[in-house]
């Protein structure tokens, strides 16, 4: 009874890390494996505990990472079962995303301990240890229940928790129909049944469609920093992150990489990326670098374009000057008398002398302002728990089918409508049958 | 002075509706039984309800009389109006519900008591359980100190232990309809160790039918053809007799309002707790404030009276103000009353205390069914005193127990939930109550239990042998329906007729069947040859046929909850010493001491990690063994 599904999970600590590894176990193992794994070899030819190098493609034939995969072969391995691991390229996303691939193929996902709980069970692990899995059990499970609470209190938690309570309702209308036929005034109609289920359906996909941006907000606002060469961009950086990260010369075109620097700003994870100078050049390198640029400020969501207020302003800058978010005109302290303004009419400004720590507050109070104005979206929408998104998904399944049922029974959709509300029940962690019960009694006023 | 009065295999104290059935049951099964009530004029006694039946109930009945049991078989001997509810919602919970000539009722129950052999039946308060120093029941002792040995005792107490009335700021020791409480019983147990609840219940005055204007109301008819309870009845063609509804108004709303500081319930007088489903008028006023009427129903009290039954009306209020309430209510303005709303408190036993056989799991020999373990009506009890009794008898035979799952039979739910998860309220049994309900139907009731019945010798070979043509010819009739492919000449006549979408290729007479729009009886259009068997195995035909897919859902969902189920755990073991736990679970577990893995995961405050801790302790222990 404890082995018939494939389990799967991250199996690295959260976070960011140069790999992450993803573990799956169970008798389906092998045929998820084999359907998201592309290597040189078969995957049925790969030997079992040898590492092999290949592509992870996800259902429509894009490939989401290059990885490592090591078969195991049952019965010599953690869990006795088939198992596999994956070793991926590290940060959330990815992972994250190869995770979810997994159980579209039908992995569910791996409750705290269980791999361990396999192991014990299948024999691995010395009886003298019984008791250590026991107690990991638990401990596991109230550490994983806490971080989900810290996830449901905010307003997503509280969107869940209205959706369901919806659900709740027309079950409780459904069942009052069915229990209390004598009170004709409390009949719900499967017309409207289903209508009501139509917009339920829209604000669970809402949260679920959300998932991927929202974890790309969860995990920090993307900002890209460019601009003409030697302009002061990586001391921006550098003055911001408040450490030596990029390297900072007064040799135009340092900087032909892109080089990614994690800050936290009041709290909230901000991505800088520093970028190449932008000019006209022979430089193959370099061109190549700002080749680069140009996509970063493509994929930020706020691009910052720094310029020196000394230098004159170039075609090249003012073409990517639509693309900016911000100006920062660094240099002020050189004088040369406002030279740009004429072409930053509408833009946001703000001017600064980095060398002197002139102007990085008010940088830092702009970044802040942005992310807690667009925050509330963000907030609203974000799902980032890979159980709660498969949770919504089974829930939006069972929705589903009673919009596209024709029966004529009221009672066949209370089946399904059973469904949806116990997937939910198992995110907000209450009781689905107790509650139908209690509020019918609380919302209609049935009885002898 | 004390002096044996007699010898026998079982006791059954109290002879309401779970008595009868726990006696005719043990009796039937050849244990020589005793069958105590208070009163032998009100014996299988309705106080509340002149009906037996509706949603959920109607499938109890089924089952009982499925299982052999006897309350569906009087119902239809004595029943005068009969409705089969929810016709319009679905197969799985169509329910009947019967007005019942509630004196015809006792008086044909009782005489089956006094014709069933091996059974005797009398008048006497049971006062005291005999145990012996190994907690097994031994005897009981009556008022009269008379001596009665037994082995097994089943207490059927209904609302009587303790009983008090309470009708406004009056209140009195009393059983229901004016009878005596039995106020000893409950100490013996207590003192014996055995939790005690006090829960509260009620019911509305009863008036005279000549007092009514039912003008101002709306008839209600009853259904034909009737569908009997029983599966033995054959044909019912009786004169149906109607109820009237009517409702409450605002002025009826004011009086309430005006007195309400003279209700026990609200003035905390009342310690009971009472069922959220049966709320009294008052309490429905103040609740639902936004509603600007009550449904009331008027039901007849049976066919040589004139009094009715006032169903929505329970209440609690002061005498002059349920007067002053029913004068507001259209048709009622100038009713007489007969008998004043009361509401009444008794003692009943926490039920997580009982094994899934209803007998107490700390005292051998000792059973309780009913309104005792914290149930409410009559239903609910007559199949909490079957499944006592058929226990008791098998206890006393040394047979393994009898225990309904909750896939088989809405019996196995309501015991499931009672001594799994206890109540603080009294019980009623609802089909949102059960997971598995397309399962549950009351169509297929035979089915389900039939065989078990007859394995038990609660079935005759007559009725069984019936039965297994009945399944015989269903099942002959399914396949055949798999197998008959109409061509798209004559499928699409028939298609459009019913405005559906015409085929390309030949399709069953299952696939057809299988769209809304189409029922087994339009289908002999096409299909005329076919065997023509009674409405009822037709009925479970299509049903069976209709909702497969359900069905087979719904079996899938069953698969999983009997590996739970059948993950058995023992009954001795101190659940404190499995450290992984955590301290409620240890607690509730210890306290319920559940047989199965799926009952351990039903208890509230055991938690799927703790079930997985069960998993992983067990598979230790078995480890060590070998």
């Amino acid at each position: 009874m404890i082995t018939e599904t494939t389990i799967a999970a991250i199996s690295t600590p959260p976070g960011r890390g140069g790999i992450a590894i993803i573990r799956m176990s169970g008798k389906n193992a092998f045929s998820i494996a084999k359907k998201v794994f592309k290597s040189k070899n078969s995957f049925d030819s790969l030997l079992s505990h040898s590492i092999t190098y290949g592509k992870i493609i996800d259902k429509k034939k894009n490939i989401i990472d290059q990885v490592m995969l090591v078969k195991f072969v049952a019965p010599k391995t953690y869990t006795k079962e088939d198992m596999i691991e994956i070793q991926c390229h590290g940060g959330n996303e990815v992972t994250k995303k190869i995770l979810s691939l997994l159980f579209s193929h039908g992995a569910t996902p791996a409750q705290p301990g269980q791999f361990t709980k396999r192991a014990f069970l299948q024999g691995r692990i010395d009886l003298s240890q019984a008791e250590a899995v026991m107690d990991l059990i638990n401990a596991e499970t109230s550490k994983s229940e806490k971080a989900a609470i810290l996830q449901l209190e905010g307003s997503t938690g509280k969107k869940i928790k209205e959706i369901r309570q919806e659900i709740l309702d027309i079950l409780s209308h459904i069942s009052v129909s069915i229990d209390y036929p004598e009170y004709e005034d409390d009949a719900i109609s499967i017309e409207k049944t289903k209508k009501t289920t139509e917009q339920i359906i829209i604000k669970l996909k809402k949260l679920v469609e959300n998932y991927e941006t929202g974890i790309i907000i969860r995990e920090g606002l993307n900002v890209a920093i460019y601009g003409p060469p030697n302009a002061g961009k990586s001391t921006f950086v550098n003055k911001l992150a408040g450490q030596e990260k990029a390297i900072v010369t007064h040799i135009p075109g340092t900087t032909r990489d892109i080089i990614e620097v994690h800050l936290n700003i009041g709290g909230y994870p901000v991505n800088l990326y520093d970028t190449a100078g932008i000019r006209k050049t022979d430089d193959l390198i370099e061109k190549i670098g700002i080749k680069k640029t140009i996509n970063a400020i493509k994929n930020a969501s706020l691009s910052i374009l720094v310029i020196d207020n000394s230098e004159k302003i170039t075609s090249e800058i003012i073409e990517l000057l639509d693309k900016a978010t911000v100006v920062v005109i660094n240099k002020i302290d050189l004088d040369k008398g406002d030279n740009y303004i004429k072409y930053l009419k509408g833009k946001k400004v703000i001017k600064t002398s980095l060398l002197n720590n002139q102007g990085i507050e008010e940088i830092e109070q702009y970044l802040l302002s942005y992310i807690e104005t667009t925050g509330i979206d963000i907030e609203d929408i974000v799902i980032t728990n890979q159980r709660h998104k498969q949770l919504i998904d089974q829930a939006l399944s069972a929705l589903l089918k009673i919009t596209k049922n024709s029966e004529q029974f009221l009672d066949l959709y209370a089946i399904d409508f059973h469904e949806a509300l116990e997937a939910l029940s198992q995110i907000t962690g209450e009781s689905a049958s107790e509650d139908v019960i209690a509020n019918i009694f609380r919302n209609f006023c049935v009885g002898k | 002075m004390k002096y044996i009065a007699g010898e026998y295999e079982a006791i059954v104290i109290g002879a309401g509706h779970a008595g009868c059935e726990a006696a005719l049951a043990l009796a039937r099964l050849g244990k020589k039984t005793m069958l105590f009530t208070l009163n032998n004029d009100s014996i299988a006694n309705m106080p509340c309800n002149p009906s037996i039946g509706g949603t959920a109930k109607g499938h109890l009945v089924r089952e009982i009389d499925a299982l052999g049991g006897q309350m569906g078989k009087i119902a239809d001997a004595t029943l005068i109006q009969s409705r089969m509810l929810n016709k319009a919602k679905g197969p799985a919970v169509h329910s009947l519900r019967a007005q019942i000539d509630r004196r015809m009722y006792q008086e044909k129950m009782k005489h089956v008591l006094e014709t069933q052999e091996n059974l005797d039946l009398r008048q006497a308060e049971v006062t005291d359980i005999l145990f012996n120093e190994q907690n097994e029941v031994i005897g009981v002792k009556t008022n009269t100190n008379a001596i009665y040995n037994c082995k097994a005792a089943i207490i059927c107490s209904g609302t009587y232990l303790k009983g008090k009335i309470i009708i406004g700021e009056i209140s009195y020791e009393g059983g229901p309809d004016g009878l005596f409480p039995a106020n000893k019983l409950s100490d013996c147990l207590k003192s014996n160790g055995i939790e005690i609840m006090r829960f509260k219940t009620g019911t509305p005055s009863r008036v005279n039918r000549k007092s009514i204007d039912f003008n101002k109301m709306q008839e209600q008819l009853g259904d034909e053809p009737i569908v009997p309870f029983s599966f033995e009845t054959e044909k019912l063609n009786i004169k149906q007799h109607s109820c009237y509804l009517t409702y409450t108004n605002a002025k009826t709303h004011e009086v309430i309002n005006n007195n309400l500081h003279l209700s026990p319930l609200f003035s905390g007088d009342i310690e009971g707790t009472g069922p959220r489903y049966c709320p009294s008028i008052e309490d429905k006023v103040v609740r639902f404030s936004d509603k600007d009427r009550h449904q009331i129903f008027i039901e007849p009290m049976g066919l040589d009276t004139e009094e009715m039954y006032v169903q929505g009306m329970s209440s609690s209020l002061p005498e002059q103000v349920q007067d002053e309430m029913l004068h507001t209510i259209k048709g009622l303005e100038y009713v007489k009353v007969m008998r004043t709303a009361y509401a009444i408190e008794y003692d009943c036993f926490n039920p997580i205390q009982l094994r899934k056989t209803l007998e107490f799991k700390d005292y051998k020999g000792l059973y309780s069914a009913g309104q005792s373990n914290g149930s409410s009506g009559y239903e609910e009890a007559a199949a909490q005193g079957l499944i006592a009794g058929i226990n008791a008898h098998l206890k006393l035979d040394q047979k393994e127990s009898f225990v309904l799952g909750r896939d088989e039979a809405y019996i196995g739910v309501l015991i499931d939930d009672l001594v799994t998860k206890g109540t603080n309220e009294p019980y009623r049994m609802m089909t949102s109550r059960s997971e598995y309900r397309l399962l549950l139907r009351q169509d297929n009731a035979d089915k389900r239990l039939t065989p078990k019945g007859y394995h038990l010798g609660l079935i005759s070979k007559q009725r069984y042998e019936k039965y297994k043509e009945k399944e015989h010819n269903i099942n002959m009739q399914l396949k055949r329906l798999k197998k008959v492919v109409i061509s798209p000449k004559i499928a699409n006549d028939f298609l459009i007729k019913y405005g559906l979408n015409p085929v390309k290729s030949g399709v069953t007479l299952d696939a057809l069947l299988k769209r809304p729009e189409i029922t087994y009886d339009t289908l002999y259009e096409i299909d005329s040859d076919r065997e023509k068997y009674d409405i009822y195995t037709e009925e479970e035909i299509e049903i069976s046929c209709k909702y497969e897919g359900y069905i087979k859902r719904q079996r899938k969902q069953v698969k999983q909850y009997k590996k739970m189920e059948n993950f058995q755990l023992p009954r001795d073991l101190d659940y404190q010493i499995i450290s992984g736990l955590r301290i409620e679970a240890r607690q509730k577990l210890n306290q319920i001491k559940p047989v199965s893995l799926g009952q351990a995961s039903r208890i509230s405050g055991v938690s799927p990690a703790d079930i997985n801790v069960l998993i992983i302790y067990f598979d230790q222990v078995k480890r060590k063994k070998t």
